[in-house]
């Protein structure tokens, strides 16, 4: 046995700005996105072109950005271009590693170049998108096999149709959220009341996705026949949402809950100021409070 | 970690910084390092290592023997020992780094890359260049161009843009 030594290359790197650009991308990795956008980015050149590895690129998530009274303010065209600036950079960046995109206030061509670049998505998180339509959604149903968690909650462009549609060809999704708004709408938004409505969606949601694990409706006009086509079809369901749903009765519900036999989680469409969320190890049948139908429509 | 029984002799291996000083280790400590690992299967075991100089070393050896002993019950302790070794100077933290990063140890490179991350949060432009001493190599019309071109990053009304920073 020799004890040999080791021929080895001295190769002095002393240099701080030779730090290889692995190190470099593994310290930006950890610094928040406001980190990288606002100030990483600008430090120098170097660090200008290691902000646009696609390793720094796969998640866009403004949630923080948005506190909910800042709804109303944030829904101006220039503020939405922003957005789309900024998403229009980081997909072309991502070079296809984009997997989570949680935003607000995005455009119709915002979603398409996503579709068209993300094959890899995960999560698509883009509630209050006013501008958003079903071409969209369609492309990305089409472009984003992937997709998990869903969430077009208050988009009132986006119809059943897209709820099919990605129902049929993103077999992974467990999570929807398709919430709606209370307040007094604009008119565009009315027909959204309507139940029929609600039903359609519901349908969408029974038949072609049986694999939801978490579904939330918030505001749904649904009625009994939307609410019972999801319990036949997603048999899969942990957790449900109703809150808000008056057209629906709790015989409905109590309906729903035996139907489906994995539900830990129910809220209830109770519009009192008491909680209104309520955790059931053992299903409680009735509540007093919704047996009327006055609110059907 | 594979580590030898009591009764066996435990292989040990040289070290050797840049300023050829040796240090004696165990080989089932050292393989920590994917770079001296490759060597000792090719049967070396005498390791110079001409990128790291004696004092990074000799930490670099403290590193590897705290986590050669990990088990199931002293998880704390080695925490307790990570925290306290990065509060170095900055300077100490970059030959650490370009040693770890040399000798491919995926740990300390995690652990110190954390370490300049914490560093440099929420901190300004300016000041990160300060930190790691990096000079501005943007002339004022690429930096305006840049900032042009990443307007949605900046709030509205903030101004990012610090012209004295040259």
């Amino acid at each position: 046995m020799a004890d040999e030594e080791a021929k080895i290359e001295a190769r002095p790197i002393h240099n701080w700005a030779e730090l290889t650009q692995l190190c470099l991308i593994n310290i930006l990795s950890r610094l928040s996105i406001e980190d990288l956008w606002r100030n990483a980015r600008f430090v120098c050149k170097h660090w200008f072109q290691a902000c646009k590895d696609p390793k720094l690129n796969s998640v866009i998530d403004l949630e923080t950005q948005f506190r909910e009274s800042d709804n109303e303010s944030r829904s101006n065209p220039e503020f939405e271009q922003k957005i789309d600036s900024m998403i229009r950079s980081v997909v072309g960046w991502s070079d296809g590693s984009l997997t989570h995109v949680r935003v607000k206030h995005c455009s119709d061509r915002s979603i398409a170049l996503i579709a068209e670049r993300s094959p890899n998505l995960q999560v698509l998180s883009i509630p209050s998108c006013p501008h958003v339509t079903d071409k969209a959604m369609s492309e990305i149903a089409f472009g984003c096999p992937l997709l998990s968690e869903l969430d077009i909650s208050f988009c009132y462009q986006i119809s059943h149709r897209s709820l099919a549609l990605i129902g049929q060809h993103c077999p992974s999704l467990r999570i929807l959220r398709r919430n709606l708004m209370t307040r007094l709408f604009p008119s565009e938004q009315e027909s959204f009341l309507r139940p029929h409505h609600g039903d359609y969606e519901a349908a969408a949601i029974g038949k072609f996705m049986p694999q939801l694990v978490q579904l939330e409706l918030r505001f749904s006009p649904m009625t009994s026949k939307g609410l019972a086509l999801i319990s036949e079809g997603c048999v899969n369901l942990e957790h449900l949402d109703l809150f808000g749903c008056t057209n629906v009765t709790s015989r409905d519900i109590a309906n729903a809950s035996s139907s489906l036999k994995k539900l830990k989680t129910l809220k209830k469409p109770n519009l009192s100021l008491e909680s209104n969320t309520e955790r059931y190890g053992h299903w409680q049948l009735y509540d007093d409070r919704f047996q009327t139908d006055f609110f059907r429509i | 970690m594979a580590s030898s029984s009591k009764t066996e002799q435990k292989k040990m291996l040289i070290l050797k910084s840049s300023e050829e000083e040796e240090f004696e280790i165990e080989e089932s400590i050292a393989v920590q390092s994917g770079t001296i690992k490759n060597m000792v299967e090719d049967d070396f075991t005498l390791i110079p290592l001409p990128n790291v100089d004696t004092e990074t070393l000799i930490k670099i050896i403290k590193y590897m023997k705290k986590h050669g002993e990990k088990t199931k019950s002293n998880e704390k302790d080695i925490e307790e020992f990570d925290k306290e070794f990065v509060k170095k100077s900055f300077t100490e933290l970059k030959e650490l780094v370009l040693a770890a990063n040399y000798l491919h140890i995926t740990s300390l490179i995690d652990l110190l890359c954390q370490a300049f991350a914490d560093r440099i949060k929420n901190k300004s432009v300016k000041a990160i260049r300060e930190i790691f001493g990096i000079p501005n190599d943007f002339t004022p019309e690429e930096e305006a161009e840049v900032y042009e071109q990443h307007k949605w990053a900046h709030e509205e009304g903030k101004e990012h843009i610090d012209h004295s920073a040259y």
